[in-house]
């Protein structure tokens, strides 16, 4: 009888001893994505996270201005670049070069948490006024950065899967859409964004967009468009109240310095390194977020640096445009060369000292590069500091400035016929970096391509050459021309105008796998 | 004599006894009263451990004894009688001549392949005669003979379908282990179950401290442990006390390691001139350092700088004993292993307890076991890269830079590699992790036959690292003041099992039954990471002193909670017919709420022939078995919470922005993955035919089985389009579902033969296995293939298909090195005609000196789609074998290993052959093309490294190998020399890994992959040698001692 009741309790052990409470774990790590986000300070972190996208691969940390320098012919191989990045000096980029897959992906990367945003704003009902405020401009920033995406995907790659809204990222095989439907698409977006966005930002959210950017990046949309009079229409607003841009007295204060100036109207954010101990000074090879800590800089200055890694130099064409025939039909070099890049002596223009403002003293750049080669002033920060050794460039990255906006008007305008409109434009830009002023631009012939150089001495080494030469259509002749001189090929085909959908995507998605033509976009 | 000892106690101890108190009842009541001389003796194990209970009889009479607690025996035996037969399950029966003797030693020898050995199989243990399953044992003497800093190393070569890799040459590195093939996408570890309990440290028991470790590998056997078991089972059971005196036994060994392969390298000339050759492709000028003549003087020979040969040594000791109702063990160790690379040195310090007591008649018995471990690792390990790619006209030491370390100049060098010394001397690591597991079991007797056992395992252990950095300049980075990072953690968990058995002989029936249930909670951890920069003083290495810190990680109890309940059942008819059958119910916390629970079964069924009849009288057949099984097992190995939606905030709350320049960071917080909720089990079916054969008295033996193993509803990360948006910065985002299939399919065969009846003594065993690995399905998005294995931009590596073994080498087929520019020309040609103008090169930018890869696709050019299968890294054959003689006071061990049919990527090429940059090289880069005509097979230095260096066959070699794993020779003093305390002196000279053959060409044929810690990595970039640490020929000296 003991035994009995002795086993039986041992059995019922068994069978009760053990709740099923024990398979509900919590998570103590993350938090629930269902009950997150509620109030204004967690919007304000989603807020965060869309923009920490502009800092990933194939963005501005690292391959999009090598990316677009080198497919632009701004900047030329130097020996120690390596790897994939030596496919874009001569065009043998692929559906495989890491590069564009990291643009690609982070570009969607950003559309993905722009739209999570949206969606999730929209299930917010703020009563307070400060929340309101917060819910309308940060609905703002997300159109406007899902439009900035947007535009370098459609511009990149063509017709591209559109997500305009959360539902559409689970939709796992998704089609490509139009690029017209795209471009009407940013026209919807961006026109929304301007009415939500603040006009500017106390001192800590700065780098926060702005709707004098929307209105730049809408602007920019209609060019592309080639709608002309609109684009003029919203460049000009710039210029007016309630907006204050205006060009910077020095672009060293941008490019060098990294001080704030009235001229930025969006630019990448970088920040000061702040050491191993918060955060690792190479993030940009695939750390952000994950193994990278908490870091913000760019290495830009580390990998063209010629006192650095010294992975490009500046090409012998973007060199020679510097020197141009004035309006007497004299030999004139621009002084905007001295801005953009070193050379032994100060030949053809470049800035022959560095290290201006370093407190040993000025030093000569021929007494380091011997070789003849030209190296990357801008975006360098040599004029201050001998050498960081780590890549640790705060210099923001401009994405559009006041001078751009000045230019693109002037473009537009020229496009319309509007040439004398166009000179005082193009003129004040040219004023601030010291070169003479146009009393006329001639036809619109020659007016259009005074304004092309202008954009590229202006906008050297800031990724405006590629998009420029594929907007107007003058990319095979004129990089093929380029390369011919240099390197005595003509890599550049017809095809060339559109990246390639990266393979990885091709892989994952055979809906849009089929619709890839050529093996290439 | 004393009383005869009754226990109930499962195992082979238990059945011995019960046999000989059975056999002595029996031959007392024959017991004649002759004339008489009484005779005694002790009966010992090899390791001079009494054996209480052995059976010893007067030959050809019915008289005999059973040896007592401290294995002593007394028998009067006849005048006449001329020999004792001595016999104990489990080891070999012996047969001594009495002649004059009076007082006798005894020593039995474990009975290694016996068809009667016990074999643990998960919550109990049978003999092995009731068993239809395919299992595997190994006993300690084929585990002592190596030193080795993790227990799986000790497996190696030993078991048929058990593949063992060590994780590379560091100490303490440890190894992982492959039961039956691949059988998984996320993990392929199998379950280690320690002393009956699952889970538990396996490191912290040292070698000597193991009785046999038993692998169950079919689903018959495994079924039992449903959840988990998926990659089979690796049961450990340790040493336990003993009835009788306190008994000492010592085990220490000490000797060398040493790596003896070197590349072989160029001098400075060889390099300079390469350098040049390198700066001429990239149309760029030398530099004027080095066209002088001092760089023309080779000054350091970096391997030589980075290898050493390194002190080992290895001290164990044991002390154990017993009375009537409590046994004890205690033992202790400590292994010191400097790695053959500097400058890390690995510490293990481990102490045992295990008590066991007998209460109320013997009916209660409980057990307290107690392991702790301590590892201690420091140094920083040099990086084999960096040493290989250093200029060698460079010095070690240079006293103007900052460290004190010479450093190549990007400008003047042309190179910028950094010198691996500076990391190792101007940095300091530390490692200390110190773990303890706590069994506590009760094992209660019900009724004849029935028992009730309740285990629990506590395990805690504690972490901490820290790397600390001098201020110094190592060439290409400049770390101008000191930093440091600080890693923590604690963890605690335990599992709590209940479970009745049952085990009965009815006339010809025996019966076995378990049923039971196990309750293991989810674990408590807890981590964190810090880093600090910025000091001001390097006196003190705190991460709180640094001007510039914070906290870089941080995680808590992120476990999986398990319930189950199973039972097992077991029936034999006449020794005959065997059938087993077990069945579990598993429910686990990983997965969706409507599918946490899982059914898992296993049906096994033997047949021995040669207890029929008709078989008796066919003497040359000892042994016949057929057995049969089949079963379905699974697998939870995955991250929890994968089937809810979590915020994502980077992995330290480092989703940051600096919206205001100088502004602190804002912190940023987002979803970034898709959840799935019906996340379910993966199941695994196998089935197994076998068949043991055994002749010769069972002196030769023989093991065969046949089996397959189906893993279908595999947890796959399946990769989702970029256009998603979805998944972490840079990758390609990813999705679980329950999607892949996976077939596995061997043949196992294993021989065995021992003679001990002449002068030398010696038993050999060899096994070998035939195994295939093929993908049958995958994700549901279009059959996706899995590419993986990109090292150094070289592209993707592996490929998983449908079709192919897991994760198989892809990329281009190299056809030569081309010679001249009409070939290239030619080439071109071709490729315009047909490709109608489309196409005007075979590969983009092709010149003379470049590989010219096959046009696998036929369209006339190279791309993407010319890349196919070149490799396979799952080997389709794995053998090993031991091999132990013993001629009078001398023993011979002998163990080898190999693996064949299989390919590894020698990923150092790229860095050591591949020329891409200003780096020194092999010398088979002196081989490279150099001018027009020239008909080599290096292509020209750094022209076109971007495609030449692609993904090729150029890296894949044959990665077959044999080892020669252990060779010991031993001396055992005669007894004569000793006096009463010492019980035995050995002595012992052991060489591991003695030889290699191979024709592998780089350091170490036995890779595991890139970065063998991390399962995933394991299973997608299996093979590829990715500068691992080689594994190093030890020799030791030692000495074991008893008393």
């Amino acid at each position: 009888m003991k035994r009995t009741i002795l086993f039986s309790l041992l059995l019922s052990l068994l069978f009760v001893a053990c709740s099923e409470k024990t398979l509900d774990v919590k998570n103590e790590n993350r938090y629930d994505g269902s009950t997150f986000f509620t109030n204004a300070i967690s919007f304000t972190e989603a807020s965060t996270a869309m923009y920490t996208p502009l800092l990933y691969q194939g963005m501005y940390s690292r391959e999009f201005y090598y990316i677009f320098d080198l497919l632009g012919n701004d900047a030329e191989k130097n020996f120690p670049l390596q790897g994939s990045l030596l496919q874009f000096p001569i065009y043998t980029h692929n559906s495989n070069s890491g590069e564009l897959n990291y643009l690609f992906n982070s570009c969607y990367k950003m559309v993905f948490r722009t739209n999570f945003v949206i969606d999730a704003l929209s299930k917010w009902e703020p009563t307070v006024q400060s929340d309101i405020d917060v819910k309308t401009s940060i609905t703002g920033q997300a159109q406007f950065l899902r439009s900035l995406a947007y535009f370098w995907l459609v511009t990149c790659y063509g017709d591209v899967p559109l997500k305009e809204n959360l539902a559409d990222h689970y939709i796992i095989e998704s089609s490509r859409a139009p690029a017209a439907q795209i471009w009407t698409s940013l026209e919807t977006t961006l026109t929304a964004a301007i009415t939500n966005l603040p006009l500017s930002y106390a001192d800590a959210d700065y780098g926060r967009v702005t709707k004098g950017a929307a209105v730049a990046l809408l602007g920019k949309v209609y060019l592309y468009e080639k709608k002309y009079t609109e684009a003029a229409a919203q460049f000009a607003l710039l210029s007016a109240a309630p907006y204050d841009y205006a060009l910077a007295t020095d672009v060293d204060d941008m490019f060098v310095n990294d001080v704030k100036t009235k001229e930025t109207l969006f630019a990448v954010m970088n920040g000061p390194w702040q050491g191993w101990g918060v955060g690792n000074a190479y993030y940009m090879f695939g750390g952000q977020e994950t193994w990278g800590g908490k870091c913000t800089v760019s290495d830009r200055a580390e990998e063209y640096g010629f006192m650095d890694w010294y992975n490009v130099l500046v090409s012998n064409a973007l060199v020679d445009a510097f020197t141009y025939p004035n309006e007497s039909g004299v030999s004139y070099t621009d002084p905007r060369a001295a801005k953009t890049f070193y050379a032994a002596a100060g030949t053809k223009g470049g800035d022959g000292t560095f290290c201006d403002h370093c407190p040993d003293g000025v030093l000569q750049y021929g007494d380091f590069q011997k070789e003849g080669q030209k190296a990357w002033r801008k975006y360098e920060y040599y004029e201050n500091v001998k050498s960081y050794g780590e890549p640790e460039s705060a210099i923001n990255g401009q994405v559009i400035r006041y001078a751009d906006v000045l230019l693109m008007q002037a473009e537009a305008l020229i496009e319309s016929n509007q040439i004398p409109a166009a000179l005082p434009l193009i003129n004040r830009v040219r004023a601030r970096g010291g070169a003479f002023q146009y009393t006329t631009l001639g036809d619109q012939t020659k007016a259009r391509s005074i304004l092309r150089r202008e954009r590229q001495l202006e906008l050297a080494g800031e990724q405006s050459r590629f998009f420029d030469l594929v907007r107007w259509g003058t990319l095979v002749t004129t990089i093929n021309a380029e390369k011919q001189a240099a390197l005595g090929i003509q890599p550049v085909k017809d095809y060339h105008v559109l990246l390639p959908i990266p393979q990885s995507e091709r892989d994952a998605n055979p809906t849009l796998n089929a619709q890839v033509k050529n093996n290439w976009n | 004599m004393k009383p005869i000892y009754l226990s109930f106690s499962p195992g082979r101890k238990w059945v011995g006894k019960f046999l000989s108190m059975v056999l002595l009842m029996v031959l007392m009541t024959g017991m004649a009263f002759a004339q008489q001389k009484t005779v005694t003796g002790k009966v010992s194990d090899e390791t001079g451990v009494p054996v209480p209970g052995a059976t010893v009889i007067v030959k050809g009479t019915t008289i005999g004894a059973v040896t007592d607690m401290d294995g002593k025996f007394s028998i009067n035996v006849p005048a006449a009688s001329k020999t004792l037969a001595i016999s104990f399950i489990g080891m070999k029966p012996q047969e001594i001549l009495i002649g004059s003797q009076s007082n006798f030693a005894v020593t039995m020898i474990a009975e290694t392949v016996g068809i009667d050995e016990v074999v643990a199989i998960g919550y109990s243990s049978a003999s092995r005669k009731n068993v239809a399953s395919s299992i595997a044992k190994i006993s300690d003497k084929d585990i002592v003979g190596l030193s080795v800093s993790d227990v799986r190393q000790t497996l190696q070569g030993k078991m048929a379908g058990v593949q063992v890799t060590s994780n590379g040459g560091d100490p303490g590195s440890g190894a992982r282990v492959v039961i039956r093939g691949m059988g998984s996408f996320t993990n392929p570890d199998p379950l280690y179950v320690v002393d009956g309990i699952q889970g538990g440290d396996i490191n912290s028991i040292p070698s000597q401290d193991i009785e046999s470790i038993t692998v169950l590998k079919d689903a018959s056997s495994t079924a039992i442990y449903g959840t988990a078991a998926a990659n089979g089972v690796v049961l450990i059971t340790t040493k336990k006390g003993q009835k009788g005196n306190v008994q000492v036994q010592y085990d220490g060994s000490v000797g060398m390691a040493s790596v003896s392969k070197r590349y072989d390298l160029l001098n400075a000339t060889q390099y300079v001139d390469l350098v040049a050759d390198i700066q001429k492709a990239g149309s760029l000028a030398l530099s004027d350092k080095l066209k002088t003549a001092d760089v023309r003087i080779t000054r350091t020979n970096w391997q030589d700088e980075v290898f050493r040969n390194a002190m080992v040594h290895d001290q164990n000791v044991r002390i154990f004993g017993g009375g009537e109702n409590s046994t004890y063990s205690f033992s202790a160790g400590y292994m010191n292993q400097e790695s053959t690379v500097i400058d890390r040195n690995f510490q293990r310090a481990t102490l045992g307890f295990k008590l066991g007591q007998s209460l109320f008649n013997k009916h209660l018995r409980l057990t307290e076991n107690l392991r702790v471990k301590n590892d201690v690792n420091k140094g920083i390990l040099a990086n084999f890269n960096d040493a290989i790619r250093m200029a060698p006209y460079i010095p070690v030491l240079d006293p103007t830079n900052l460290g004190g370390y010479a450093r190549m100049d990007k400008v003047t060098d042309l190179q910028d590699a950094n010198n691996p010394l500076n990391s190792v001397r101007n940095s300091d690591y530390q490692s200390r992790g110190l773990n303890s597991d706590l069994e506590l079991t009760a094992e209660l007797d019900l009724m004849a036959g029935l028992t009730f056992k309740s285990q629990a395992r506590i395990s805690a252990g504690n972490y901490h690292d820290y790397t600390w950095n001098y201020p110094s300049n190592g060439g290409n980075f400049t770390k101008t003041s000191a930093d440091m990072t600080e890693n923590f953690n604690y963890s605690y968990s335990m599992i709590l099992e209940n479970f009745f058995n049952y085990n009965k002989q009815f006339g010809d029936h025996n019966i076995s039954a378990t049923l039971g249930n196990a309750y293991s909670p989810s674990n408590m951890y807890r981590s964190i990471a810090a880093s600090g920069s910025n000091y001001t003083s390097t006196e003190i290495k705190n991460v709180a002193l640094a001007n510039s810190n914070s906290i870089t990680g941080a995680n808590v109890n992120s476990g999986k909670s398990r319930l189950s309940y199973f039972s097992r059942l077991g029936y034999t008819y006449k020794d005959r017919y065997v059938l087993n059958l077990s069945a579990r119910r598993d429910a686990s916390s990983v997965f969706g709420i409507n599918n946490r629970w899982g059914t898992f079964y296993g049906v096994g069924f033997a047949w021995s022939v040669t207890e029929e009849e008709f078989m008796k009288s066919v003497t040359a057949i000892s042994n016949l078995k057929l057995r049969g099984s089949y079963g379905k097992t699974g697998n939870d190995n995955i991250s929890p919470f994968l089937t809810s939606q979590n915020i994502w905030k980077g992995d330290a709350n480092n989703i940051v922005y600096s919206f205001g320049d100088g502004i602190p960071y804002s912190i940023g917080s987002i979803v970034n993955s898709m959840a799935n909720p019906n996340l379910k089990w993966e199941e695994t079916t196998q089935y197994d035919l076998g068949l043991d054969l055994g002749f010769l008295k069972n002196k030769l033996n023989f093991t065969f089985d046949y089996y397959r193993r189906d893993n279908k509803d595999l947890l796959i990360q399946t990769q989702i389009p970029l256009t998603t948006g979805l998944g972490n910065p840079g990758l390609v985002g990813t999705y679980w579902v329950n999607a892949a299939s996976m077939k596995n399919t061997g043949f196992e065969s294993s021989v065995s033969y021992g003679d001990d009846s002449k002068a030398i003594k010696w038993d050999v065993s060899l096994n070998a296995t035939y195994s295939t690995n093929e993908v049958t399905a995958l994700g549901t998005l279009g059959n996706i293939p899995i590419s993986s294995g990109d090292y150094n931009s070289t592209g993707n590596s592996t490929r998983t298909d449908i079709g192919h073994p897991l994760a198989s080498y892809f990329g281009y087929v190299v056809d030569h090195v081309a010679s001249t520019q009409a070939e290239v020309t030619a080439l071109n040609a071709q490729t315009s005609a047909k490709t109608n103008g489309e196409k005007t090169e075979y590969i983009t930018g092709l010149k003379p000196g470049d590989f010219i890869f096959k046009d696998v696709n036929g369209d006339g050019s190279i791309d993407d789609k010319d890349r196919t299968y070149i490799g396979n890294p799952s080997p389709k054959w794995q053998y090993g074998g031991i091999f132990n003689a013993a001629y009078k006071s001398f023993d011979l061990q002998l163990q080898f290993q190999g693996i064949a049919g299989v390919n590894a990527v020698n990923g150092n090429k790229y860095w050591f052959e591949g020329m891409t940059k200003p780096f020194n090289q092999t010398t088979a880069v002196l081989r490279r093309w150099k001018k027009d005509g020239d008909v080599t097979d290096m292509p020209a230095a750094a022209q076109n490294s971007g495609t030449n260096m692609a993904f090729s066959s150029w890296y894949v070699e044959d990665g077959a190998y044999f080892r020669m794993k252990n060779i010991t020779l031993g001396y055992t003093l005669p007894k004569t020399f000793l006096n009463s305390t010492f019980t035995k002196l050995r002595v012992y000279v052991a060489i591991q890994n003695a030889f290699t053959i191979t024709k592998y060409s780089g350091y170490d044929p036995e890779i595991s992959s890139q970065s063998p810690n991390d399962s995933n990595n394991y299973i997608f970039t299996r093979g590829i040698d990715q500068i691992q640490r080689p594994n190093p020929s030890t020799y030791r000296f030692g000495l074991q001692l008893n008393f």
